[in-house]
């Protein structure tokens, strides 16, 4: 009789090596610990907490989330408690579960991100991923610190240098001339990944008031309308670049897994999805190694990249 | 089949609906099948998550669990109110008996970790709305007497359908198109509060929730209130119902509340 071998589902992002290619998003899993009774952190390929700044910020007024043709449109506008009181107060509990933890990290100036990556760098977190993407957060001009190729590379590079050895993933924008531009700046800058898509900036009318539905006015869309977009994105970044690149938007089922690995995607991260279903993660993790078993594939990495475009 | 997580207490249940009654012109009462192994909820302003729609949703369908009070909770059943206002909720109120429901809860503070003695003094209830959502469950707990308002007539539920739960309760309508006074609830409401002094628990829309809160600093008795905001997870993740405190700090009114002092919070921010 032969015993069946359990598919392998390990997969390495530099030099962080993941139980699983599933990662909760940042914003959609707290703290790290909120939704452990649901979903032990250490189960998953790693967390990655919500954007954290130098200083607490109180985020937007509500209303800050609305439905959109079966998306979400956010705009929670960064609402964090500060670096320091995460370093204080909760990096150690969610570290003891034995989970691979990220900060996602946000700030006004480049030289904040650079700051909140120090202060990170000393700690047992185990990656970082800037945030240069949030549509609720931009420049004095209005733009998206990842929207502009130069900005990006200077924010990456002092993040990088900040985060002294700590493995620095980049969030980049959906809504940008050309994917691969920026791509190819934060690789050259020493990112060690990429994470596609962030919300793609969005809004949505009140007709009976007359007004935007969001106190922000507009917000960031996610779920699965935007899937399609992630997907087209992650497949030019991927032929682009050489770094690992997480896909993200609208990964609700294995399914969609499958798709942004097939894409090139190493790794994908839920977050919407997790806000419906708590438990839609593992249950991403458990279709994922399923199908590999009926289809007697022994890794999911040698699915990456092979979707066949010609 | 449903699965109980230890630590916090929450369930999920792939739930029946048992029945479905209409109880107004756009308000209906579901009731849903709750296992009899569990221990019967302590509902008091708790809340849960309910979904009747795919997960993933259909292209243009609903996407979030919508949050609803426990209207009452019994050995073997939970009670909701739904009030007909949107996509979501006109699917619930189109349920029939035997089709299924996602469950999620309980979630969410009652009035027993509010105000521990809650039971030893009567109350003024005062629903406005939808807000009759939380209030069986509490008229239930404690000596109580509830006050009910609604715009016009044709968001009133049936007043013999009311006081078969409520007893004699005291009804406005704000166009005096139906039943009871015409006028807001806050009328009523402050006239008994000159007649006899008792705290106040509401629940309703934020500016009649800031008319009670004026109401009740002047009366000087406590006001506790059952606040609303929309929620993307109600499990304290998402910070959409996250709210500045009157001291400074903020509410998620997920998980700290929804039962809440309404002297701690600005019910104007709620609009």
């Amino acid at each position: 009789m032969t015993q069946e071998k359990t598919p392998d589902l390990t997969v390495k992002i530099g030099p962080l090596v993941l139980k699983n290619p599933v990662i909760a998003a940042s914003g959609t899993f707290g703290y790290g610990l909120e939704l452990s009774d649901f979903v032990p952190p250490e189960s998953l390929g790693a967390v990655i907490v919500k954007g954290l700044s130098l200083e607490p910020w109180p985020g937007n007024p509500l209303p800050r989330l609305v439905e959109s043709s079966g998306g979400l449109i956010n705009a929670i506008g960064l609402e964090n408690m500060g670096v320091e009181e995460f370093i204080k107060n909760h990096l150690d509990k969610i570290k003891a579960t034995g989970a691979t933890v990220g900060a996602n990290i946000i700030g006004r100036t480049v030289e904040e991100y650079a700051q909140v990556a120090k202060c990170l760098a000393k700690t047992p977190i185990d990656f970082l991923e800037l945030n240069v993407s949030c549509p609720n957060l931009s420049t004095p001009g209005g733009l998206s610190f990842g929207s502009d190729p130069e900005i990006c590379f200077k924010l990456t590079s002092m993040a990088v240098s900040a985060a002294s050895g700590l493995p620095v993933f980049v969030k980049l924008p959906p809504l940008v001339t050309d994917i691969t531009i920026l791509a190819k700046k934060v690789e050259e800058a020493g990112a060690t990944a990429i994470s596609l898509i962030n919300t793609i900036p969005a809004m949505s009318v009140d007709i009976i008031n007359k007004r935007p539905t969001l106190a922000h006015v507009t917000g960031g869309l996610s779920g699965p309308p935007i899937k399609p977009i992630a997907l087209r994105l992650v497949m030019l970044c991927a032929q682009a670049v050489n770094i690992p690149i997480l896909g993200l938007g609208g990964v609700f089922t294995y399914q969609d897994a499958l798709e942004f690995i097939l894409v090139g995607a190493s790794a994908v991260q839920m977050g919407t999805a997790v806000l419906i279903d708590p438990l839609s993660p593992l249950k991403v993790i458990e279709g994922l190694s399923n199908y590999l078993k009926s289809q007697k594939i022994s890794s999911i990495s040698l699915l990456k990249g092979q979707i066949q475009t010609a | 089949m449903a699965t109980v997580f230890k630590k916090s207490g929450r369930i999920i249940y792939e739930s029946t609906v048992l029945q479905n009654q209409m109880v107004g012109p756009n308000t209906f009462l579901l009731t849903i099948d709750y296992p009899t192994q569990n221990e019967p909820i302590l509902a008091l302003g708790r809340f849960a998550r309910l979904r009747a729609w795919p997960y993933p949703p259909f292209a243009c369908g609903p996407l979030l669990d919508r949050p609803f009070s426990i209207h009452k909770s019994t050995e073997n059943s939970l009670q909701f109110l739904i009030r007909c206002v949107g996509p979501s909720t006109a699917i619930l109120s189109n349920l029939t008996a035997r089709q299924s429901i996602e469950f999620l809860g309980p979630l969410g503070r009652g009035l027993d970790l509010v105000y521990p003695d809650y039971k030893k003094t009567p109350w003024y209830l005062a629903a406005g709305g939808a807000g009759l959502g939380p209030m069986a469950t509490i008229k239930e707990n404690l000596e109580a007497r509830l006050f009910y308002g609604e715009r016009t007539k044709e968001n009133q539920v049936s007043a013999d359908w009311l006081s078969s739960w409520a007893g004699d309760f005291v009804a406005a309508c704000d166009d005096g198109s139906g039943y009871g006074f015409k006028g807001p609830v806050t009328g009523p409401l402050a006239e008994a509060l000159e007649k006899e002094k008792r705290p106040v628990f509401a629940c309703g829309p934020p500016l009649m929730l800031k008319a009670i809160s004026d109401i009740c600093r002047m009366a000087k008795v406590p006001f506790l209130a059952s606040a609303e905001a929309f929620m993307g997870c109600g499990l304290g993740v998402c910070l959409s119902c996250s709210m500045p405190k009157k001291s400074g700090g903020r509410i998620k009114i997920c998980c700290d509340g929804p039962v809440v002092d309404g002297r701690a919070i600005n019910f104007e921010t709620l609009t």
